[in-house]
Formats: structure tokens, sequence, C-alpha cells
């Protein structure tokens, strides 16, 4: 089956129209004056039902911001977002328990997002109870369904996180993301802090789950092999810029943004022949996000960069099919 | 082989811990060499006990854990006969020197870069004047790519990034001559991007300087981008140890090629991974024959038996499975 082509029936489940979050912060040792960290500056995306979007960046490029702003733990500064068309930019809207309950996160590291001193019964039980999933009669038949879909044996219902290994830590997080019934997961970093032989069945489980009960996916991870075999569609952020957007094979093999490219030669990949990616630095580090690099932000370390560049600042332009990148000079090598 | 060769040789190592439930066995090593001038890969999931084998050969295990017998021989000189006086004046943080995922663990946070760097080249080098000095710290700085070092030497370590941190240590590790650094997953926190780069100053400082590395990861792609050689490390035993290439086209053990085929590699979209059942074995209960067998696909009884001889498959690729010895019969005719 190829997972790839499941679902493009554009039957959008969450939309963000020139998202912006901006974080103020006090500056100057004598004289206090307040200045933003952009952290998010216009940012549109879409995600289709059953669709994975995947997000790729250095840190510090905003996708976790993205991903909370879009989950209700922060208020956007400015822009819309709707979900299954409804708009649900009003703060009211998103704290509704119907908001909430149709988005879930699941967080890098489920030693912190799991409360220690809850046995796995309660943490599951949790969204069960808040969004009246089952009668109370059967919760437990529920957890144990749960539990039993991330593969976790029943009988450690009564067990407390530390009593799992970091991958079975993240599958519960999941079984209690999915406790909700959601209709969009958001996974931020969600195999960074395990092994790889639990990263496969995670991966393998979230592809699963995907299919059973058509879901949809923004995956945020900054391991490009993850995202690659995970995502459907992926997008590119630098300094809180989609630098570029589009299907995930076309990202990986036309490269339009210079950054794009930069971030694709850093990685160590090996192929499934044993061949090894010759890695390459990228120059000079991510430049600060209160006062982001006039024109093109990324012209500081580009090594295309022109005039025109450092004064004006790229849009967003489709060169294929849904394909869009910002680079003035995107399609001249 | 000649043992010069080596900048590291580690033989019949077996390390235990005392704890309430019993003893521990944390690491059995038969063999494992690290040449003059390699970056050597140590490859193992968590709980392997990569870094436990990076504190044996500094002396630095914790008070419950001791080495039960072996030998580390650096350049020649067993490491577990020296006291910890000899240690850590002539070895630890002089010629072996370890860098860490946390950089700040091992940065002093009151003194400048400058501060820092000065102290461990005037220790080396008594007797320097004030403007040598200052010309040794632009170079050291400059050796490990800091860009703009007289910017940069008077910061404090708060200020600068996560990569250009590790760089400060590892100029600290070339003013004080060290000539084996031990890398525990040193770029983990790191952006792929400035990853790169000090993975491109490894690679350059074992080329200019004859610098070894011993890098120890738990990611395969990572490790095989940098090292020449890798070892497997599962459970505190190395299952195989063979060149990079080797390892990733041709793995020999079951094991290594599960971790390789559980990889979500750019050809394996769209198909559930491959993945091995069975849980990692537990210090305190260790099987007597070998480690992997409960969780291995190849299994037979006498697997439980004894412990796989740990012998060489090929020139320099060595192997601790039983079962590889007779899927080669062709071997033993090479052997003698
Ligand atoms: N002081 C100790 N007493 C008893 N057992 C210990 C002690 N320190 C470590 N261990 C055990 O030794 C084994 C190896 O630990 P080690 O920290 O070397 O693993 P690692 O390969 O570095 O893992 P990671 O990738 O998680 O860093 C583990 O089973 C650990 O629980
Ligand atoms: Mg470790």
């Amino acid at each position: 089956m190829d997972w790839g082509e499941i679902n493009l029936k554009n039957e959008v489940i969450l939309e963000a129209v020139g998202l912006k979050k901006y974080f103020p912060i006090e500056t100057g040792f004598l004289k206090k004056s307040i200045e933003y960290v952009h952290a998010i500056d216009t940012v549109n995306i879409k995600v289709n039902k059953g669709e994975a979007l995947g997000i790729v960046g250095e840190s510090g490029c905003g996708k976790s911001t993205l991903a909370q702003v879009l989950v209700n733990i922060y208020s956007p500064t400015e822009g819309k977002i709707f979900f299954e068309g409804v708009d649900v930019s009003p703060k009211a809207a998103r704290n509704s328990l119907g908001f909430k309950k149709n988005i879930q996160m699941v967080f890098q590291d489920p030693f912190w997002s799991l409360n220690p001193r809850k046995m796995v019964r309660d943490i599951i039980m949790e969204p069960l109870k808040v969004h009246r999933i089952v009668e109370y009669e059967c919760f437990d038949t529920e957890i144990e369904r749960l539990m039993d879909m991330v593969g976790i044996g029943k009988k450690r219902m009564f067990s407390y996180p530390h009593e799992f290994s970091g991958g079975e830590r993240q599958r519960i997080a999941i079984a209690r993301a999915l406790a909700a019934r959601p209709k969009l997961v958001i996974l931020d970093e969600p195999t960074s802090s395990i092994d790889t032989l639990s990263q496969a069945e995670i991966l393998n489980l979230l592809i699963e789950l995907r299919d059973e009960f058509n879901l949809s996916y923004i995956l945020i991870s900054h391991d490009l092999s993850v995202v690659h075999f995970l995502s459907d569609r992926l997008a590119v952020m630098y300094l809180g810029k989609i630098v570029e957007i589009g299907k995930t094979e076309t990202v990986f093999n036309l490269m339009y943004h210079p950054y794009t490219q930069a971030l694709m030669k850093a990685i160590p990949l090996i192929s499934s022949n044993g061949t090894v990616q010759n890695i390459e630095a990228l120059e000079g580090n991510v430049p600060s996000a209160i006062n982001p690099p006039k024109g093109c932000r990324f012209h500081t370390r580009c090594y295309k960069c022109q005039e025109i560049c450092r004064n004006k600042e790229p849009e967003l332009r489709e060169f294929e099919d849904g394909h869009f990148a910002a680079c003035h000079f995107a399609n001249q090598s | 082989m000649n043992s010069k060769d080596n900048v590291l040789e580690i033989k019949d190592l077996k390390v235990d811990a005392h704890t309430v439930m019993g003893t521990a066995e944390l690491l059995n090593i038969k063999h494992l060499e690290i040449k003059t001038g390699e970056i050597f890969g140590i490859i193992g999931e968590s709980g392997a006990g990569k870094s436990l084998l990076a504190l044996t050969i500094l002396g630095l295990l914790p008070k419950n854990v001791y080495v039960k017998n072996g030998q580390i021989l650096y350049k020649g000189e067993d490491l577990l006969k020296k006291s910890q006086e000899e240690l850590s004046q002539r070895i630890r943080g002089k010629g072996i020197t370890m860098i860490f995922q946390d950089p700040m663990a091992s940065l002093n946070p009151v003194f400048t870069v400058y501060d820092q760097v000065s102290q461990v080249i005037s220790r080396h080098n008594p007797g320097l004047s004030k403007k040598q000095l200052y010309d040794r710290v632009i170079e050291m700085l400059e050796l490990v790519k800091l860009s703009d070092p007289e910017n940069t030497m008077k910061k404090y370590p708060h200020e600068l990034s996560g990569g250009m941190r590790q760089r400060v240590l590892i100029s600290m590790a070339l003013s004080a001559k060290a000539d084996l650094l031990i890398s525990d997953e040193a770029t983990r926190a790191l952006d792929v991007t400035i990853q790169a780069g000090i993975l491109k100053l490894l690679e350059e400082l074992a080329e200019k300087l004859g610098l070894s590395t011993l890098f120890i990861s738990s990611n395969m792609a990572l490790a095989s981008t940098v090292c020449q050689r890798l070892g497997i490390l599962y459970a505190g035993e190395v299952l195989e140890i063979g060149r990079v290439e080797e390892i990733i086209r041709n793995p020999r053990h079951v094991y290594t090629r599960s971790f390789l085929s559980s990889l979500p590699t750019v050809e394996k979209k769209g198909k559930p991974l491959p993945i091995i059942k069975g849980i990692y074995p537990d210090p305190l209960n260790k099987a007597k024959g070998c480690i992997f067998a409960d969780r291995c696909p190849d299994y037979s009884a006498e697997c439980s038996q004894n412990k796989p001889t740990y012998h060489e498959v090929i020139p320099g690729h060595f192997l601790a499975c039983i079962k590889e010895e007779k899927h080669k019969p062709s071997s033993d005719n090479d052997m003698d």
C-alpha cells in the first residue's frame, strides 16, 4: 500500500491564515524598553483530513510555537485559525471542549508530560472524563482498548510512568491523546528522546492509527528521516517563516530554497543500500528573532545572496502544483 | 597487530556493580582498540553501557561500580593499574579528554573563554610571555574554527551557543595536548546544521593532528558519517566491530541487522519498519550464553550454552555469534 497517496481529497481540517506570534521581552538595563521576539511571522498552513504535515527547521525557528498556538497554549498575536471551516480564532471558541477534544498533542519527552504521581489508568482516564467519551461504567474497557491499541499490556494499567521505558511512555502519551478521539494530533519531536528500535515501533504505530482512524498529523521534528517517513507534505521554517512547502517528495528532491538545501545536506542519513550521505555544515548562526535580518531572513547565511535579497523580502511563489518557495533565485542554480 | 598503532586497547574488561538487588554485570568486553588518528564509534541503545565505558577509561566510576578484571592500555600503559592521583595528574583532562551532551557542565561559568583556554595553555607551557599566551589562545580558537576569536574569547560560557561551547571545550582538550577525545553524545542537543560543523571539525583534527576520538552515539547514521570503524554494544557486550562500510552494507550480527533495518530510510517510506521483539537484558540477570539469544530469530539451543567466541570473520571484522561461523564455512580455510 502506498501510504503517501491515500488521502489528498483536499478536505481541509485545519487552516491557519496570516498567523503571527510575538513574545514581548524587556531589554535595556536602565532604560527599560519592550522588544518583540518574532516567533512566528505570517504563517499560512493547511492540513487536510488524513494527511500528515511535517514541519522542519533549526531550533528557535518557531516550529514548537506554531504547534502551541494551534493547540491554544498561546493565543496568536494576529491571524485566524479555522477548524473544519469554523473560525476558532476567538479564544472562547478555542477554549470550548469541542475544539480541545479535536486537537491533541504529544510532546517530545513523555517523562515530563506524564504526571509521575498518576497511574497509567488515571492518565488515560482523564480525557475520557473531561470529554465524556464513554459512560463511567465503560472506562476500564475503554482504557484497556486504548492500551491494547498502542501495544501496552492492560495489566500494566496500575503502574506508574517511571516503571516504563522511554518508548513505552511515548505509547502511553499517544494512548492518552487518542482517548479523546481527536481528528488532529500534533506530534512535537515524538521520537527524539527514544532509541532507534523503539522509534521504529512508534512510527509503525502512528501509521497504523492514521490508516485506521483517518487521523491528521502535524509532525514537528528535526530528524528529516522521521519526517520523510511520516509526512505527506513538508514545510521548512526559518526564523518564524515558512520558506518552502509542498509534497514531501518534491521538497526532498527539488529543494527550491537554499535553506532547504543546507538543511538536507547537514543531515546524517544512511540509505537502504548502505551509502552514507556526505554532510556539509551551514556556516553562521541563526540570527536573532528580535531583529530578524531585513529583506530575506536567510540572506546572512545564503550562498546565493545578492543585493535584492538584502532589501526585499521574497514572497512564497508556486513552482510546481502546490509547491511553494520564498526565494528570489529559487529556480536559478 | 602492532599495538603502537593503537592509542587505546581494551582487553577482557569486566565491570560489575554492587546493588541492593545483587551484582549487576555492566560491561564484558573481550577486545577493542582505537587506532591513532581514527574516529571510532560505539553504537548502542540506552543502557548499553556506552557512558560507563567512557567512565571506566577515565577511572571515574561511581562508588558501587568496580572493574572485576581486564586491561585498558593507553599508549601501552595500563590505566587500571594507575592510582587516582596519577590519573588526575597525567591522564584525565590531559591525554584523554571527554566532552558531553551538556558543555556547560564542563565550563566554568564565571571565567571568560580566554581565562579558561589560557589557563590550560600556561599549565602545559609554563614561562610563556603574556603576548605569546594571547597568540596561542587565538591560535587554539582558530584551530577549532571559532569565528571571530578575538571577540569570542572575551565572552562567558552563557553568552555562547551550544556549538561554540563544544568548540571551546575541544580547543581546551587540544591545548592540553590530548590525543584521545571521548565524545559522549556531544552533538545530541545541537541543531543538525551546527552538529555537521562539529563532525567536520573532528574529521579535520584527526587528519591534521592525529587526534583520536571515541565517538559514543545511539544514532547509527550520525556515527557512520564521521567514524571509520564502529563497535556495536549491546547490554555491555560488543557484538560486532568492523569498518563502517562493512557494518552498514554487510552487517553480520542479527542485532546489527535489526538495528539498521529499523532506521526509517527514505526508501522504506510507506511500509512498516521491521522490528525485533523482546526486551533489553537486565544487568542483574544476564544470560550465560549469547546475550542476544532470547530475541534472536536464528536462535537454537546451543546459543544459550556458552558465550559465542569473539572471532575475526574477515580481516579487521570481529563478531560474537556462533551461527555466522556456520554460515560461512569458507572462512575456516582462510583461518589457517
Ligand atoms: N552506579 C550504578 N549502579 C548500578 N548500575 C548502574 C550504575 N550506573 C549505570 N548502571 C547501569 O549500567 C548500564 C549502562 O549504563 P550507561 O549509562 O553506561 O548506558 P548508556 O549506554 O550510556 O545509555 P544512554 O544512551 O541512555 O546514555 C545500565 O543498565 C545502567 O542502569
Ligand atoms: Mg550515556
